[in-house]
């Protein structure tokens, strides 16, 4: 999609130019063409860029393909950019931007997109993020996100608390009960069918005023949502059976 | 003129843009289609021109085609695409602005959503529509069901995916809409002086005097039960509350937990300190159900309730006063709430939250949980576990407290706009450990004894 209408350029090339404006995360995040996310101010962005060829609500603000790189859409806030992110070419491997951007001593955790394509989080210092694709590391890399600290952590709060990506060491010692945390990651998209299908039994289970069938349809409900499908689907096939 | 952007793209690639190919509609051409297209086709003309002739064919086409869709869907409620042409008149007729505001596209597209909730085009306009009013979490909801769906396109993703981006921040960001409470009028008391014509402030509500307040309640709280000693389990609780006020800093107070010997199940809070009940600690089943429960509470304090519970009180009781009518009003008014306060006692905190305020309590509490890494749908669980322990709880409309399938069944719809597609929190090894030293609580409701005014329904409040 990044390249689309566009002849693309040599892998090679693309990795050097952007690596090339990158500045790795010594610095107190990773920066890109010398503008840092969370210090650099919408004037530095534009001087570098140029002006924005689009807007999107509420305040995203795309600018026209860079050398060797595609679009880049920045996000500000807080009278800075928040975050940018830079469409690739052409997809990059992992590996070589892992070690362009010297990312090997950053913790990162993987998450899916709301599309459903694979995002790679370099936490703390860092602040990196790696778009891919598709589902896996193997679709290679289309899009790189360089964030702000605070705009990292608003992205990866619940993640950061898990220790998938490391927090202040302060939080942790507050935290002790993360030790002995049980951590579940299920895929709610999943059973996306069998939460849609017990949506529309709602009203008809309400009205019924039977008990029984209204705690089932919202066993069904819940456990779809946290994707515990086996037994949602278990228990959407009672429910079939039993109230048809 | 940003939200126009999107609006504008979307309106065109749904109709005539690269995802028509996508979301085009099946062969068959209702009657109504060409007047939609035509409204589309006058209402952009209108929008670039600002000529009114364009605007007036728009509405006259849209009008029809709105017209030909409720006929339809009256005659056949069960036709999905009747539906779609509704739900499309009408979201144009709002996004041209030939209707004052999105109320009565909202209203179809909810009804066409809850029919067919896994229509991607339904999906696609209500969360878009959602989005340009400003309402994130329910844009979250539609646009990941069309996400879902099989009506998807590369480019209609990218415009989805931008809004469900900016979604997601104002939905994880501004989920507390009191976090300047004392900065805003909720807090305070502001009446006319007659004599200046100018308003005044002649209370305000301040962190201290919410803490005062609820010292005066807690002895009352006491009596439903003996406190317990016992260090591991203060612990724990102090550090599992410190971890859901620390992701979520806006929290007004430092919190002490008191843990109270009875098999209740409940815990109740004052601003500043919960009371956790040890029947609770025997009937949660894992540390992300007792983290929604304290997490609920903590939300009550976050949302300023029995403050802005005084307050409503103190203008309910004085609503024909519009004008300060005394030399010393300010004095006055706070021996007034303070006299307020001590005449709701226990009350103010157990029995006066509202509906609308227990509902805020459990959405804030999501979020708070969901901050703190710990998956939110255990707060959903517990209703439902609360519903099949206690299935005749009682529906009446004087209860101020939702029955707990209508808080499982609220909370779920809310918790669709979560990223839950991630490793989150259910339990913890130290939890189960600590559960451990708890009889599961008796078959049947055991009631709190002793508080002022009656016994206390088991619950959380």
């Amino acid at each position: 999609m990044i390249a689309r209408g566009r002849a693309p350029l040599a892998l090679a090339a693309c990795c050097a130019v952007v690596v090339a404006s990158a500045a790795g995360p010594a610095r107190a995040v990773t920066r890109w063409k010398e503008l840092e996310p969370g210090k650099s101010g919408r004037a530095a962005v534009e001087a570098v860029l140029g002006a924005p060829v689009a807007t999107l609500p509420p305040a995203l603000q795309v600018y026209s393909p860079q050398k060797g790189t595609g679009r880049v859409v920045v996000d500000y806030g807080s009278g800075s950019a928040q975050r940018i992110e830079v469409e690739l070419v052409k997809p990059l491997t992992r590996a070589a931007l892992v070690k362009s951007f010297k990312l090997e001593a950053f913790h990162a955790l993987k998450k899916p997109e709301p599309d459903g394509t694979l995002a790679e989080y370099f936490g703390a210092e860092a602040s990196l993020v790696l778009f891919y694709s598709g589902k896996d590391e193997a679709s290679g890399v289309k899009r790189i996100g360089f964030c702000s600290r605070d705009r990292f952590e608003q992205l990866t709060g619940p993640l950061a608390a898990q220790g998938g990506i490391p927090s202040e060491p302060a939080t942790d010692a507050l935290n002790p009960v993360d030790a002995t945390m049980i951590i579940e990651s299920l895929n709610p998209a999943a059973c996306q069918d069998v939460y849609l299908w017990a949506q529309t039994q709602e009203a008809a289970a309400k009205k019924s005023r039977n008990a029984g069938r209204r705690q089932l349809l919202l066993d069904i409900l819940i456990s779809a949502q946290k994707g515990e499908c086996d037994h949602a689907r278990t228990q959407a096939a009672a429910y079939k059976a039993a109230y048809r | 003129m940003g939200v126009k952007l999107v609006s504008l793209a979307l309106a065109g690639l749904v109709l005539v843009g690269p995802a028509a190919a996508a979301l085009a509609p099946p062969p068959v051409v209702s009657a109504w289609d060409p007047l939609i297209a035509k409204g589309r086709e006058e209402g952009t003309r209108y929008q670039t021109t600002k000529d009114d002739k364009a605007k007036s064919a728009a509405k006259k086409a849209l009008k029809e085609a709105e017209k030909l869709t409720r006929d339809a869907v009256d005659d056949d409620p069960n036709c999905e695409r009747c539906h779609e042409g509704l739900v499309t008149a009408a979201f144009q007729q709002a996004y041209f602005g030939i209707s004052k505001d999105y109320d009565d596209f909202f209203e179809v597209a909810g009804a066409a959503q809850a029919r067919f909730p896994g229509n991607g085009r339904i999906a696609l306009f209500k969360g878009t529509a959602h989005y340009n009013t400003g309402q994130a979490g329910d844009a979250l909801r539609s646009l990941k069901r069309y996400l879902g769906s099989a009506a998807r396109d590369a480019d209609t993703d990218a415009t989805v995916t931008a809004m469900m981006q900016a979604s997601q921040q104002a939905f994880v960001a501004n989920w507390n809409p009191h976090a300047r409470f004392y900065e805003s009028n909720e807090s305070k008391i502001i009446r006319m002086n007659p004599q200046t014509f100018k308003n005044e402030v002649i209370f305000q509500v301040s962190p201290d005097w919410e803490l005062g307040s609820a010292n005066q309640a807690a002895p009352g709280l006491l009596q439903m039960g003996a406190v317990r000693q016992d260090p591991e389990l203060q612990a724990y609780l102090e550090a599992l509350v410190g971890k859901l006020t620390d992701r979520s800093p806006t929290s007004p107070f430092a919190y002490k937990i008191t843990v109270l010997d009875t098999p209740a199940i409940n815990a109740v809070t004052v601003p500043g300190q919960i009371f956790v009940c040890t029947g609770l600690l025997g009937f949660v089943e894992n540390e992300g159900e007792l983290a929604g429960v304290l997490a609920h509470e903590l939300a009550h304090n976050y949302g300023h309730h029995s403050a802005r519970a005084v307050i409503k009180q103190w203008h309910a009781q004085n609503v024909a006063n519009l004008f300060v009518n005394a030399a010393n009003p300010k004095g006055q008014t706070e021996q007034a709430i303070g006299a307020l306060v001590t005449n709701l006692g226990v009350n103010l905190f157990v029995r006066a939250y509202s509906r609308v305020e227990e509902r805020e309590a459990d959405l804030y509490g999501t979020h708070i949980m969901y901050n703190a890494g710990y998956n939110p749908t255990a707060m959903a669980r517990f209703q439902l576990r609360m519903y099949e322990k206690n299935p005749k709880q009682p529906i009446g409309f004087l209860s101020t407290h939702p029955p707990s399938p209508d808080r499982a069944a609220y909370l779920t719809d809310y918790l669709e706009a979560f990223d839950l597609q991630q490793p989150l929190a259910v339990d913890s090894e130290k939890f189960q450990k600590m559960r451990g030293r708890f009889a599961p609580a008796e078959p049947g409701l055991p009631k709190a004894p002793g508080l002022p005014g009656g016994p206390v329904n088991p619950g959380i409040r």
